[in-house]
């Protein structure tokens, strides 16, 4: 089947992002929680510039009201278009090696 | 601002300039239970491929097939289960004798059928969180059923038990080398390509005592992916010489930076973060490699001046069947040409803007790979593609799009389409037949740790090309008001593309940050 897949860790599609966006989800935070954007294993190494992009290309009246009219304020200025909050560890961890961390390893 | 600086056990690594001794024989591996062979010390992946296996996970949901991407530990999609360990990414871990990999998300026995069946199905997009909901006795068993054809890798699969007492679990267990940090420094790099090279270098010309840590057990980050750039090889060297021969460079190699702490703290890990040392390929001879014993354990070190030279990488634009295997950035293309010696496909459609067109579609030919086309979506190519004799007469086309890319388990077309268009009639349509197709537009700065130190990032406004970048808002933050502890961001994660600027800022930049600020 023919898909375009914006997330590849999590397989979200673009059209998701769209009807999330006409839904009224209109930020980065409440868009990765939402449809699982940015959450898999890369944490959004892959998608999240792609993400911005799209989020920030929709800034013409004109194409708002394509992807609904109604999405949030935060939608459209690509000065708003920020990074979500980025946690440690930045790459996958072995558990072993936490476990060492605290002296647990045994 | 004075700080002390003890020594916490930090030894430094010893420069050998052979690799190859690495790599040398023949070595036997199971993929699912089928014997295989492999040259030792090869990223797993290589030998996988040269076995002709290409699809090595497939995707949580729609059981997409997922192959090589990224060549350097980033994109997951190589991620596979090694001796019973999971998620290790088989494109920068070396084949060893009697390894037994095996792919994750997927059933041997009804995998091909359910792996079949998921593809075929019309799932809609969301399908998971609108269908299945009612009734709801029914919800919890397409929850549970949905859940495990998803997958997520086991712990141990086939792995043998570490039992307490074992002599061999033991030994297994013992710390291997990799000196521990745990320290104070005066300006802390991270990154140990050409530019965090350059940084290290200068701020410990002027006294400081500096830290150098990179992920990889190699120095040099994406210059490894030019190795046929005889002078851009020649300055790497020459880098690396210095890092090593300085006494007060601290570099540590196989080291992540897993995240930063305001106002001045670093927490590293473990590089390559999974249990196995990351390799680097069999053509990549001059460098340095001998103590880069993988790092065990976590640890925490604190600086006065700390400098992100964290890179960039590939941004693959979005069109229909994007996550096809055989579609590469152009950072990813040069790795497995140049570090793996993997020749990915034999005819190539390259896309993208800028010199950086030109000269992938000169690697590919250098390696012998026909190009099939040259796609830019600008109106007019770069100079460099345009009075390249060596790009002859290879087809170009400008003002075009890649709107999407057909096959089945790997790529064998592209679909192009002529002018920027959005929604309504879609325009002409070229369908380009290729296995490899790779893009080359600008990269993305690495913004995790920046971004964690307080730079912010964002879409240059000016600009309305589709492919821009995050770019950071300044060079330099302090962490805290009146800490004094300042951070950079410098090189190609500060969107920096070109290698002798890189040097440049990455110098000036390493004056800046061994300056205490009250001085
Ligand atoms: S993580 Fe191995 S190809 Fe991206």
């Amino acid at each position: 089947m023919t898909k375009t897949v914006l997330c590849h860790c999590e397989d979200v599609e673009i059209d998701e992002l769209y009807s999330a966006v006409k839904q009224g989800y209109g930020d980065i935070e409440t868009l990765k929680r939402y449809t699982g954007i940015g959450t898999g294993k890369c944490q959004g190494k892959c998608c999240l510039v792609q993400t911005l992009r799209i989020l920030a290309s929709l800034d013409t009246p004109a194409e708002r009201k394509t992807a609904g009219g109604d999405a949030s304020e935060l939608m459209g200025d690509p000065r708003k278009i920020r990074l979500p909050t980025i946690r440690p560890p930045l790459l996958p961890m072995r558990i072993d090696d936490i476990l060492e961390e605290n002296g647990e390893r045994r | 601002m004075v700080l002390t600086l003890p020594e916490t056990g930090c030894s430094d690594v010893s420069f050998g300039l052979s690799y190859k001794s690495m790599i040398s024989r023949n070595v036997t591996f199971f993929f699912e239970g089928h014997q295989l062979n492999g040259v030792r010390g090869e990223p797993i992946a290589k030998a996988l491929f040269d076995a002709g296996i290409k699809t090595l996970s497939y995707s949580v949901k729609y059981k997409r097939p997922r192959g090589l991407h990224c060549a350097r530990g980033r994109c997951v999609m190589c991620h596979m289960s090694v001796n019973g360990t999971p998620g290790v990414p088989t494109c920068i871990t070396p084949l060893e004798e009697g390894m037994r990999i095996e792919r994750e998300n997927y059933q041997p026995v009804f995998g091909p059928f359910l792996t079949a069946v998921a593809r075929l199905l019309p799932l809609p997009a969301g399908f998971y969180y609108r269908s299945f909901t009612k009734p709801s006795f029914l919800r919890e068993f397409f929850v549970r059923t949905v859940r495990k054809m998803a997958g997520v890798g086991r712990l141990g699969t086939g792995g043998k038990l570490r039992v307490d007492g074992d002599a061999a679990a033991e030994e297994d267990r013992t710390p291997q080398g990799g000196p521990r940090i745990d320290g104070l420094y005066d300006v802390a790099v991270v990154g140990g390509g050409i530019t965090g090279m350059a940084v290290a270098v200068s701020s410990a010309e002027t006294g400081a005592k500096v830290l150098l840590v990179d992920e990889y057990p190699v120095p040099g980050g994406h210059s490894i992916g030019y190795q046929s750039n005889a002078s851009l090889a020649a300055s790497r060297d020459r880098l690396i010489e210095s890092v090593a021969q300085h006494p007060s460079v601290h570099y540590h190699p196989n080291t992540t930076a897993l995240g930063f702490y305001p106002p001045d703290t670093l927490l590293l890990g473990p590089g390559g973060s999974t249990g196995f040392e990351p390799c680097l390929g069999p053509t990549h001879t001059s460098s340095v490699t001998a103590g880069a014993a993988r790092r065990r354990a976590m640890t925490r070190i604190r600086a006065r001046s700390f400098v992100f030279a964290t890179g960039a990488y590939d941004v693959v634009p979005v069109f229909e069947n994007n996550d096809m295997p055989g579609i590469f950035g152009s950072r990813a293309i040069r790795l497995l040409l140049e570090r793996d010696g993997l020749r990915p496909g034999k005819r190539a459609v390259v896309y993208g803007t800028g010199p950086a067109l030109g000269q992938t579609a000169e690697l590919l030919l250098h390696h012998e790979i026909s190009v099939a086309a040259l796609i830019d979506p600008s109106d007019r190519f770069h100079e460099a593609v345009t009075s390249s004799k060596k790009l002859g007469d290879i087809s170009r086309i400008s003002g075009a799009r890649v709107i999407g890319t057909k096959g089945k388990d790997w790529i064998s077309a592209v679909t192009v389409a002529n002018g920027i268009f959005r929604g309504g009639d879609r325009p002409a349509e070229t369908v380009l037949p290729c296995d490899l197709f790779c893009t080359a537009f600008a990269g993305q700065g690495a913004y995790e740790l920046p971004h964690q130190a307080g730079f912010e990032f964002s879409l240059p406004e000016a600009s309305l090309d589709e492919n821009r970048v995050l770019i950071p808002d300044r060079t330099r933050v302090e962490t805290e008001p009146g800490s004094g502890i300042t951070c950079y961001v410098v090189g190609e994660a500060a969107g920096e593309t070109l290698w002798n600027r890189k040097i440049d800022s990455g110098k000036e930049t390493g004056k800046h940050a061994a300056r205490p600020l009250d001085s």
